[in-house]
């Protein structure tokens, strides 16, 4: 077993941070749609990855400023996610649908969209090309470019903005309303209906910027969103099921850990690294960092 | 909270189901090229099966080298075919991983009955349907699979591209000798290219004299090699040798320039792709492929008519098609006879290079050349 020397261990933590606040920007989403419409939405993966695959189109084939790119990105996705839910989420749940046929629609609909963008530009990688490449500035002993810098701090805004929303908000109450119990919250005037749209809506432009961000980073593919949806899937376990925040922290948590976690085992392991994680807290503490033990929310599972 | 365990459970399933497998769009699953109505039964047209990556990683390298195949079918069946019996090629996406690979292969052999299969592109795909292949009887001839555990895979089994036993020595001498770097960190794409490259390099670096002084893997699906990258950094090298498939490499080498990796980096065949090459992060890369010096130039032409570059699998995807057409023109469909016909092969010139098959069915005719990027283009190094 070969230890790499303690002066890495800043970088390694970096690292972990950048590899969290990716994981966290498509957790973020993927877990508003579970607290509210409780399914576990598969296919966020891949309206992450039609994001993506949008802004590469308005950017690098239209040639449109990329700003203005992005923009429009963000509003055909979410106007796209919309109409998801609209034909194949809402129908399925009015006719009662439990929740593996959710979940089977929602993997099927992850098939979909990526055959779809692999039928439309092919299955080669993509580049947005629009940052210039060049070692990154050198902070505390790590190395951490700029657009790495915007993906933290845009994790950041959410993971706040998330937590103050939820609690304070009108708009938050509604959501943990009809989280809680939408047929409770229906008889109280609530319009279930609606905020699950919205929040299906809202998760899928929060979606698409993470599309433009990990783009950015990591370059597009259509396989790129199995594997977030993935992830995301296991933060919201280790974070709490239905748990905004516990989403986000549960994403650092695992960014972190298969990235420092290499410092002492071989790169191989970097992904067992997570399942094993994942593993641990379903055996442990199957409820999550956030998640609620007690209470309604365990019934209406 | 029993239900919510469940959940958890069933989805924790899902995960791994996920983590193994991957939600791959069946796309352009089988391409038949050359497809000819027979107007009496002893003119049917003669089957032969493709495998290579046409979705997923290397898939750019993959479909460059399916459009090779179906022109060398396109002219084998111009010139009259096998005695009058037209080529049609089947073929098959093996998206270079073995879960996919063993599919299609089963499928050749199982349900077309192809009686060979140009195959594969990695090596993966190749040691995934070899079992198979060699229990039917079905003749496999790699057009890119170069892992060394191919040389004993199987009776059946042939490859022109040359063994990485032969590739992993010439880089390991090239960096040691030519380049006169004696740290080196490595970095391998998990499987039997990869894998199989990293370690003949190591064991030949250090029969050298050189030091590996730092050895790190990746899953193939990984884009973010950051973390391995800043252990090789750490371990302080004179240059790397960094083996991935384009997606990845790409990935990698940018994070490397990010990283501030400023030392040489040396690569495997799969980066013979202008897909990397474009990159100014790319710039001064190098990397080993085994073809001829000079490819024939009237037939890249013909090739960029059709949409395709010449990428590392390309000349030989096109060759071994016509190996085959030549050999069936003498023996039919007969696999035991194409098999020993096979063995025979010496001195073939194919677009790629020689062809001079051993007793393992490998290509001892290897040829390597170190190609460096200038300009965001590749050239010979010097």
């Amino acid at each position: 077993m070969e230890i790499a020397s303690a002066a890495i261990l800043p970088q390694l933590i970096v690292n972990g941070l950048i590899a969290g606040a990716m994981y966290s920007l498509t957790a973020a989403g993927f877990s508003l749609v579970y607290a509210t419409n409780r399914f576990l939405n598969l296919a966020h993966g891949g309206i992450m990855m039609v994001g993506a695959y949008l802004v590469y189109t308005f950017f690098n084939l239209a040639g449109l400023n990329f700003y203005a790119a992005s923009f429009l990105a963000v509003i055909c996705t979410s106007l796209f996610g919309g109409f998801l839910f609209v034909s194949v989420y809402r129908p399925l749940r009015q006719k009662k649908a439990a929740n593996m046929v959710m979940l089977i629609a929602a993997a099927g609909l992850a098939i979909l969209l990526e055959a779809l963008v692999t039928l439309i530009f092919g299955t080669d990688v993509k580049q947005l090309n629009f940052i210039s490449v060049q070692e990154g500035w050198h902070i505390a002993g790590a190395i951490i470019t700029p657009l790495q810098l915007v993906v933290m701090a845009v994790s950041a805004v959410l993971l706040v903005s998330f937590a103050v929303f939820m609690k304070y908000s009108s708009w938050g109450k509604l959501i943990r309303a009809v989280a809680d119990n939408a047929d409770l919250a229906r008889t109280t005037g609530i319009n279930p209906y609606a905020v699950q749209l919205w929040s299906f809506v809202i998760a899928c432009a929060i979606a698409s910027v993470a599309g433009i961000l990990i783009g950015l980073e990591r370059n597009i593919e259509p396989r790129m969103g199995l594997g977030f949806a993935l992830v995301s899937f296991a933060s919201t376990v280790v974070g709490g099921m239905g748990s905004l925040p516990g989403a986000i922290l549960g994403s650092y948590l695992i960014g972190l850990a298969e990235n420092v976690g290499q410092w002492i085992l071989p790169s191989g392991y970097k992904e067992a690294i997570w399942l094993v994680m994942l593993f641990l807290f379903l055996l442990i503490r199957p409820s999550g960092i956030f998640g609620t033990e007690q209470g309604v929310r365990q019934t209406k599972l | 909270m029993r239900k919510l365990k469940f959940l958890g459970a069933m989805a924790a399933g899902l995960a791994l189901f996920g983590a193994g497998c991957s939600f791959t769009p069946p796309g352009e699953k089988s391409v038949t090229e050359g497809s000819y109505v027979p107007k009496t039964a002893d003119t049917s047209p003669i089957k032969i099966g493709w495998v290579g990556p046409l979705t997923g990683d290397a898939a750019s390298v993959g479909k460059d080298a399916l459009t090779a195949a179906q022109l060398a079918v396109e002219e084998v069946n111009a010139a009259g075919g096998i005695n009058g019996r037209m080529l049609e090629l089947v073929a098959e996406d093996g998206k270079c991983n073995p879960k996919d690979a063993a599919t299609a292969g089963n499928k050749l052999i199982n349900v077309d009955k192809v009686p060979a299969i140009v195959g594969t592109a990695c090596s993966g795909e190749m040691m995934a349907i070899a079992p198979t292949a060699e229990q039917n009887k079905t003749i496999m001839v790699g057009y890119c699979a170069s892992a060394p555990t191919v040389s004993a895979a199987g009776d059946y089994i042939f490859r022109t591209y040359p063994s990485d036993v032969l590739q992993s020595k010439f880089v390991a001498e090239y960096v040691y000798n030519t380049l006169g770097k004696k740290k080196v960190a490595t970095l391998a794409v998990l499987g039997d290219w990869g894998t199989g490259l990293k370690n003949g390099f190591e064991q030949r670096f250090k029969e050298l004299g050189g030091e590996v002084v730092s050895s790190q893997d990746y899953v193939q699906e990984s884009r973010d090699l950051r973390t391995q990258l800043t252990k090789a950094k750490d371990s302080q090298p004179e240059i790397l040798f960094f083996v991935g498939y384009t997606e990845a490499s790409i990935a990698g080498l940018k994070q490397a320039k990010e990283l501030g990796l400023n030392v040489s980096i040396i690569g495997g065949d799969a980066w013979d792709d202008t897909k990397i090459h474009a990159n100014s992060f790319a710039e001064g890369i190098m990397y080993s492929v085994g073809a001829a010096p000079q490819y024939d130039l009237a037939w890249v032409e013909k090739l960029k008519q059709k949409g395709a570059t010449t990428n590392v699998c390309v000349p030989r995807s096109y060759d071994n098609v016509k190996l085959l057409a030549e050999i069936m023109k003498r023996t039919g469909t007969d696999t035991a006879k194409i098999k020993d016909e096979l063995y025979k092969v010496q001195g073939y010139q194919g677009i790629g290079g020689i062809v001079n098959m051993d007793s393992n069915g490998d290509n001892t005719s290897a040829q390597f050349q170190i190609k460096v990027v200038k300009n965001g283009k590749a050239e010979a190094a010097k």
